[in-house]
């Protein structure tokens, strides 16, 4: 029996880029998530073609949501290891900002955390963090996630979400005190 | 564990959640817009509605039209700066030194000064008022704090003196109130104010309801016949509230009070109310949010507060 030859991968992506629709800019998605954390240069767009080699693609067009969120959870990690490793002044304002304004709000509770790969309770830091987020209402979670997972500038936000800056502030605020009720809650507290 | 890690250990949300955040507000799930609950909550409302004025009625309160429940005129007593004499006369000084300190990073607004305190009594000590007893309060209170805003032309503008408690026990419901009152500052004329409410009535439901939140505004402007007088305007920008109705309510010390009950759509489990009040020269406001069920309740708490007022 013949073995039918496998198309090429080159082939397949193009197939692939042919339908996506609706059609987005995932790279530029993701050079943006980039760029916030560890500023606009070569360094942002190494993060993203790391990632996309990671996953294989080489045109970042999918219609996949799992693959989407891949690709940027890959990206956002391979750039916050960068911010943290590379000295402080040259990483992204808005990182430092971030950086600075929830070790403000975080500061008798974040050192009594341990890393977020131990166990409270059969569930990770990481797990709980999350757990937080995900059980604030619409418009703060909407606000928190592109702070605090997209690292956006708040005038971005603002204009993104069709909100007052002065309400994204306290949006923020308020999610910022909510944590760390909640970390005080799982019992970390000077 | 530091910020860093903290934010690292954000890659772990859901997938569903990162995606939801990337979409503009239109292009949201329907389910999740604030106009399906709305459509969705028309009849529910309707019978809520209903209840809640059979409450209503038959007490001091008077339903007002919609015509003249949004704002009402008040005579509010301009205080001079000079009359406040205790450490708050530094805020000025603090406020300039955060405007000197402040970096672009930072999200705190340079131009408030706030401190906390234990009780009313230490804050009321802090402003140094003579006008000004402790916070006719008739709950426990947590803390309290004082604010104080202002801007480099002006050194300094408004005192606003914020009450705020969490978690107490009133009639049998888990309660948070942030009540507070703003004193109006001679030399500017204007005062506005912002609050964040959160009321949580069953201890049971509150780990669910932490989430709910409650913004109500109103804002204070000099009426343009009567130098003495303000409008004051009741508002929200809250955009669930699909309803709100207005109540005048003579408290017993005579002075008459606005109260304004936000109806929120059935997702929501709460509706809340706001009351302000007049009282020597100086704006009260309380503001209440509870579950739809405990209405009755949440208003009984309301009117005890208007009528500690001496």
């Amino acid at each position: 029996m013949m073995m039918k030859e496998l198309p090429k991968r080159e082939n397949m992506l193009e197939a692939s880029e042919n339908s996506c629709e609706p059609r987005i800019d995932l790279r530029g998605v993701l050079l943006r998530l980039a760029e916030n954390i560890c500023g606009k240069g070569e360094a942002a767009a190494e993060c993203v073609d790391q990632a996309l080699r990671l996953h294989e693609r080489t045109q970042p067009c999918t219609q996949s949501g799992a693959e989407q969120v891949e690709l940027l959870k890959t990206v956002r990690l391979f750039a916050l290891e960068r911010a943290i490793a590379i000295a402080a002044p040259d990483r992204s304002a808005e990182f430092a900002s971030i950086k600075a304004e929830l070790e403000l709000e975080l500061n008798s509770v974040l050192p009594k955390v341990p890393d977020e790969d131990v166990l409270i309770e059969g569930h990770t830091v990481a797990a709980l963090i999350c757990g937080f987020a995900a059980e604030l209402d619409d418009d703060e979670r909407a606000v928190f996630l592109q702070r605090y997972w997209y690292f956006e500038p708040l005038s971005a936000i603002s204009e993104k979400l069709g909100l007052g800056e002065g309400k994204v502030k306290r949006l923020l605020a308020e999610s910022r005190r909510e944590l760390k009720k909640y970390m005080k809650g799982l019992g970390y507290c000077q | 564990m530091n910020a860093e890690k903290l934010l690292k250990s954000l890659n772990e949300l859901d997938g569903e959640l990162v995606l939801e955040a990337q979409r503009p507000p239109a292009s949201r799930p329907f389910y999740k817009q604030a106009r399906f609950y709305a459509a969705a909550a028309v009849l529910l409302l309707a019978a809520a509605a209903i209840i809640v004025k059979g409450l209503l009625t038959g007490g001091r309160l008077r339903e007002l039209s919609a015509d003249e429940g949004q704002s009402f005129t008040a005579r509010l007593t301009p205080i001079a700066f000079s009359s406040f004499k205790g450490e708050m006369r530094d805020a000025g000084k603090r406020i300039s030194e955060q405007m000197r300190d402040h970096q672009s990073y930072m999200s705190s607004l340079p131009t408030v000064y706030s401190r906390s305190f234990d009780s009313c009594a230490e804050a009321v000590e802090y402003l140094g008022y003579d006008g000004l007893s402790e916070l006719p309060f008739p709950f426990y209170v947590s803390s309290v704090s004082v604010s104080a805003s202002g801007e480099r032309s002006y050194g300094f503008l408004t005192p606003q003196f914020s009450g705020s408690q969490d978690e107490c026990e009133v009639y049998g419901m888990d309660i948070c109130i942030l009540s507070q009152y703003d004193i109006l500052n001679a030399e500017t004329g204007f005062i506005f104010a912002s609050e964040g409410v959160r009321i949580l009535t069953d201890a049971n439901e509150r780990h669910a309801a932490d989430s709910v939140r409650v913004y109500d505004s109103f804002a204070v402007g000099r009426d343009k016949d009567d130098p003495n007088s303000y409008n004051i305007i009741l508002q929200s920008d809250d955009e669930r509230i699909i309803e709100q109705t207005f109540y005048d309510y003579k408290a017993q010390c005579g002075e008459i009070c606005r109260i304004a009950i936000s109806h929120f759509d059935a997702a929501e489990p709460n509706d809340s109310i706001s009351c302000y009040m007049v009282h020597g020269g100086m704006l009260f406001d309380l503001h209440l949010t509870y579950y739809k069920k405990d209405a009755e309740r949440a208003l009984d708490a309301m009117l005890e507060w208007v009528d500690s007022f001496n």
